[in-house]
């Protein structure tokens, strides 16, 4: 009895695995699929074995996510794991991205630091200063009182600069940058062919199987609701497309929905990118927020962010003995004390959208120099042009978001509800 | 003679950048990624955050000196 009960674990436990990879395998988290929240508020993993006793819900709903059979899971069938990973060139590309782009931030990163991070997600820590933040510090002190100059209120005269804090990117190189675009558009185009097939006729198991994952992978969002459109959804949904006047021409499809992938693949971080025009443009085809994202990055490598408060600003009772600067010690926002509650681009962002200003912070840009910025300058300029003003060779961000509001948007939305429920994954 | 304050020829320089790139201030707006009540306050009330000068400048490719000062002398 122990014996069976042992195998029967040990079996189990290799369904179990054999999951979790395939899940990796395509840089997906199990967690963000199956979660609960316990009493605390706090988010935990939903096993997909509780007692010895399989989930059934869980096991067809990550069937459909990965493309698979519920078999395939049950068997642990390799060569089903990986068919769309040899179908799609693009998984392997990505992967070889991402690690690229790792490797060029790991400089003097301990291996003892790469592998805590991996285990624990969020920051690293005690990483050697790249940069002297005491001088970065200086020159943006010199410069709030030049820009004082004609901008009286910049610079603070008698009051001292706390919580300073900056961060900085810089480019890597990726030849190959070309080619995952390229491989990115296949999984758009095909797709956005099953997508529309399924509006004229059903689609067979197998077109079902790589819709639905193709739908996770580049996490197709509806543009009203955001909820993915699989498949079982999407049969539910298309009677609502069509009363809303879509007629399912290739045309709409990011008037239906949008890639939310493209929010976390940022091609522009790779030098290649930046001196490709062409490229820029077709992917601000598919994006609609791509020309002001590598616009933004290009800043960032051009220039430390720069962060503080003013103590004639901050809070009366803060104790000032004990307020210390914190200085960034990595490439991106790392604090050498508690995590910071809102990273640069948050704050910027915020008050861009005119929601005011956060929390009292100033924000300044201070200028590399070469010695600092190297080669990335070069990059840096294209990358600024390519997102900036069209007239000066910046690209033209062709896919617009159109974001509903008002009476409209609570119909459609409505509309959806009998869709998805409550829940994502009804 | 000019009676406007730094911040605010800045903010007028910013409807002129606008006006010759844009056909319209929403358009610029949505390009940016700011809100159009956000662009019209920059407009109207003049711009006084150093930081949001400099990124406007490297948006329209200018000097950040530009910014501020009359056009004829830009």
């Amino acid at each position: 009895m122990a014996t069976s009960k042992k195998s029967e674990n040990r079996e189990n436990s290799k369904i179990d695995n054999f999951l979790k990879n395939c899940f990796a395998r395509y840089l997906l988290s199990y967690d963000q699929f199956f979660f609960g929240v316990d009493e605390f508020g706090n988010t935990e993993p939903l096993p997909l074995f509780t007692k010895g006793v399989i989930s059934e819900k869980i096991l067809n709903r990550a069937a459909e996510i990965l493309g698979l059979a519920p078999e395939d899971i049950l068997s642990c069938n390799q060569d089903a794991a990986k068919k769309w990973y040899r179908k799609f060139p693009f998984f392997e590309l990505f992967n070889q991205f991402n690690t690229s782009y790792h490797l060029s931030y790991q400089g003097e990163i301990s291996a003892e630091n790469i592998l805590l991070k991996a285990i624990f997600g969020g920051k690293l820590c005690n990483i050697p200063e790249r940069y002297n933040s005491e001088d970065i510090r200086n020159r943006m002190v010199e410069m709030l009182r030049e820009a004082n100059a004609y901008l009286p209120g910049t610079c603070h005269e008698g009051a001292q600069i706390i919580q300073f804090s900056y961060e900085t990117n810089h480019f890597f190189s990726f030849p190959k940058i070309g080619e995952l675009i390229g491989s990115f558009l296949d999984l758009v185009f095909r797709v956005k062919e099953l997508f529309f097939k399924a509006w004229g006729s059903a689609l067979d198991e197998s077109e079902i199987k790589e819709y639905n994952f193709l739908v996770t992978a580049l996490q197709l969002t509806d543009n009203v609701a955001p909820h993915s459109v699989y498949y079982k959804n999407l049969q539910k949904l298309i009677p609502v497309y069509r009363s809303e006047g879509f007629k399912g021409k290739k045309e709409e499809f990011f008037e239906i929905v949008h890639l939310k992938f493209c929010k976390n693949f940022a091609p522009w971080n790779c030098k290649e990118f930046c001196e490709n025009a062409d490229l820029a443009q077709i992917y601000a085809s598919y994006y609609s927020d791509a020309k002001k994202t590598m616009f933004r990055f290009g800043r960032s490598v051009k220039y430390f962010s720069c962060r503080f408060k003013w103590s004639d600003e901050a809070m009366s009772d803060l104790d000032m003995d004990e307020i210390e600067d914190d200085c960034v010690k990595n490439f991106n926002l790392e604090t050498a004390g508690e995590e910071l509650e809102h990273d640069y681009e948050e704050i910027e962002a915020y008050e861009r959208a005119g929601m005011g200003s956060l929390s009292g912070w100033t924000m300044v840009r201070v200028p590399k120099t070469s010695e600092e910025i190297g080669d990335d300058g070069v990059y840096a300029e294209k990358l600024i042009r390519l997102g900036g003003v069209p007239s000066k060779g910046g690209i033209r961000q062709t896919l617009r978001r159109k974001y509903l509001q008002g009476e409209e948007f609570m119909d459609r939305l409505a509309a959806r509800s009998s869709v998805w429920g409550r829940g994502y994954y009804e | 003679m000019n009676n406007l304050s730094p911040q605010m020829l800045a903010g007028k320089r910013l409807r002129e950048l606008i006006a010759e790139n844009y056909p319209s201030q929403e358009e610029f707006a949505d390009e940016y990624g700011a809100d159009i009540r956000t662009v019209s306050r920059y407009i109207n009330n003049g711009i006084n955050k150093l930081d949001i000068i400099q990124e406007l400048a490297d948006w329209f490719c200018i000097d950040f000196m530009d910014f501020l000062q009359e056009r004829d002398k830009a």
